[in-house]
């Protein structure tokens, strides 16, 4: 090393000023036990696996499946008993104790929060409200969403509209009153938070409330025009009172909760005003539209080729079933919860 | 006039070995060997179909030489790699491969691995000059991370893996030409499908042909034959 050195600085390739340089010699090979870990030596060891089938999860969309499989929480820990989703807003609940099922009904664009319109079914199948501590909100990366929820108490500023058509064909005549009770007494139990336009139609379609969409009132409010029962006649413009229910112009109510059309009818359209089953189709979606049927008597299978979202038929018994039909859907209306979850 | 003869003999001759040697077709093969292929008796049955149809490939122009890479999906990793004149002509790889892609009961299922794998061949492949990738995905796809002795009730539908970049690796590449779906669990099919939705979209922007077949739809597939007609 020194003899190295001193080669160097005779060389002239180092002066006498720069002897902090240090050439370190390479030391003998070393040698270890070397351990290569075999990525593979886990590969063999599924055991004896069965496959379960998950029913209830057979119509799950990927996020909803994900939420049914993850281990989200209520705040106290306890698991969750029912979820629902809302993919556009990106907004998933989960509830605990009674609650069997959730329904986002729609969820509001408000300042500083997204109001979620909640339906929380329980055990038999009933609309309950459950406690604020038995409720969660979390995004879809699964963080938990601060929210406010006062159970029972109605939506605030929503408004929902809803279409009420009411066939008065002739075939309708034995009918006509108890539909028009029925009707009546449904319209009087909804929420004030309900904004209604009730049509008849026969050979055309007639308004009972105001044409001018700025002039509806709630659905109590608008109950007394059924008061007399209106004369049975003439043919069936039942596309046409269909296409006047999804024209409510929901865009000025609220973006996202559907415009609700309620058709009473026994029979199928025989008058052309240019609506087809195809044109309906795109309006409904248009105007995001939910269709209801009631058919009071006689029913033609398919007739609307998948246009209703539900179809009740009557069978014998008109009045019991046409209560039934409006008090499911008048419970689906009063019993929404809003969850004000903040952005 | 002989000697003319023997030259367009010559011509012929090396001008195919030269198109055989310079082949740009790859086919990519991600094959579930894994004890959670669903029927896997029936499923090994198929896969040494599809691996007849490649043997016949070789009376294809396009895919005469075409680069074969098989991929496990139980170690994620190429386990076989070959042209379909070795199905053809050497019993001894041609046994190899088809004592490889048996479904093992013990063997776990790593598909990320698998797709990982695949990202990295197609990368490799298109750095060499292959301009032609035609991928098959023969597999349930259901997943049990390793070690999976642990694993004994896999509920279905179950959540597609979110490790492996999946769609990353089926839609990033640029020579892929068509993707191939075989033996998807009925039970994984719809949450697979919306799960690939981002790969279907790109598929279908750049005209590359992407099939996905449930068990009875491949059953009837590969009885036909297999489609590796892709986008030019």
């Amino acid at each position: 090393m020194k003899t190295q050195l001193q080669t160097l600085m005779f060389l002239g390739l180092i002066s006498n000023h720069a002897l902090a340089i240090e050439i370190i010699e390479p030391q003998e090979l070393q040698t270890s036990s070397i351990q290569i870990g075999d990525p593979d030596r886990h590969i063999k060891t599924l055991g004896q696996v069965a496959f379960q089938i998950d029913l209830s999860a057979a119509h799950d969309d990927l996020l909803a499946l994900k939420v049914r499989r993850s281990s989200l929480t209520l705040e106290d820990g306890r698991s969750f008993t029912a979820f629902g989703v809302h993919k556009d807003a990106g907004i998933i609940v989960i509830a605990g104790s009674d609650v069997s099922h959730i329904s986002i009904a729609s969820v509001e664009d408000n300042q500083g929060t997204h109001d979620a319109s909640v339906l929380f079914y329980g055990k038999d199948n009933n609309v309950i409200s459950p406690r604020a501590d038995d409720v969660a909100v979390f995004d879809t990366d699964f963080n938990p969403l601060s929210f406010t929820y006062t159970p029972l108490q109605t939506p605030g500023s929503l408004q929902i509209p809803v279409s009420i058509a009411l066939d008065t064909s002739g075939s309708m005549a034995g009918h006509m009153s108890t539909v028009v009770s029925a009707t009546r007494e449904f319209l009087s139990k909804l929420p004030d938070f309900t904004l209604c336009r009730i049509v008849t139609f026969s050979t055309d379609v007639n308004h009972l409330t105001p044409v001018d969409q700025g002039r509806l009132t709630n659905c109590p409010a608008s109950a007394y025009l059924l008061n007399s029962v209106p004369q049975a006649e003439g043919a069936t413009a039942l596309y046409k009172a269909i296409q006047t229910g999804f024209n409510f112009d929901t865009t000025r109510i609220n973006q996202n909760f559907p415009n609700i059309t309620v058709v009473v009818t026994d029979g199928v359209n025989t008058i052309d005003y240019g609506e087809t089953l195809a044109s309906l189709q795109i309006s409904k979606a248009n105007s995001n539209s939910k269709l209801f049927v009631f058919w009071a008597g006689s029913y033609v299978q398919g007739h609307l080729q998948g246009l209703a979202d539900l179809e009740f038929i009557s069978t014998n018994n008109l009045s019991g079933e046409l209560d039934k039909f409006f008090h499911s859907l008048g419970v689906s209306l009063s019993g929404l919860q809003t969850l004000h979850i903040r952005k | 006039m002989k000697n003319l003869t023997v030259i367009i003999l010559m011509l012929c001759f090396s001008s195919s070995v030269f198109a055989a040697r310079n082949s740009q077709t790859t086919i990519q093969i991600i094959m579930d060997d894994s004890g959670v292929l669903i029927e896997a008796e029936s499923a090994d049955r198929y896969k040494l179909g599809m691996l007849s149809h490649i043997k016949n490939l070789v009376r294809k122009r396009e895919f005469a030489n075409a680069h074969i890479d098989v991929i496990s999906t139980s170690i994620g990793r190429t386990i076989w790699s070959g042209r379909p004149n070795d199905l053809k002509r050497n019993p001894e790889r041609a046994l190899a491969l088809v004592n490889s892609i048996k479904s093992i009961p013990e063997n776990c299922n790593n598909l990320p691995g698998a797709f990982v794998e695949l990202a990295s061949n197609l990368n490799a492949l298109a750095r060499e000059g292959f301009t032609n990738a035609h991928v098959i995905v023969f597999s349930s796809l259901i997943h049990t991370p390793r070690p999976c002795d642990d694993t004994t009730s896999i509920v279905l539908p179950q959540t597609p893996p979110v490790q492996g970049n999946i769609n990353g690796a089926l839609s990033s590449s640029e020579i892929i030409r068509s993707i191939s779906f075989y033996w998807v669990s009925p039970h994984q099919k719809r949450v697979w499908e919306e799960f690939l939705s981002p790969t279907f979209s790109w598929a279908f922007m750049n005209s590359i042909p992407m099939t996905f077949m449930d068990i009875e739809r491949s059953k009837f597939s590969l009885e036909q034959g297999l489609n590796l007609e892709g986008r030019k």
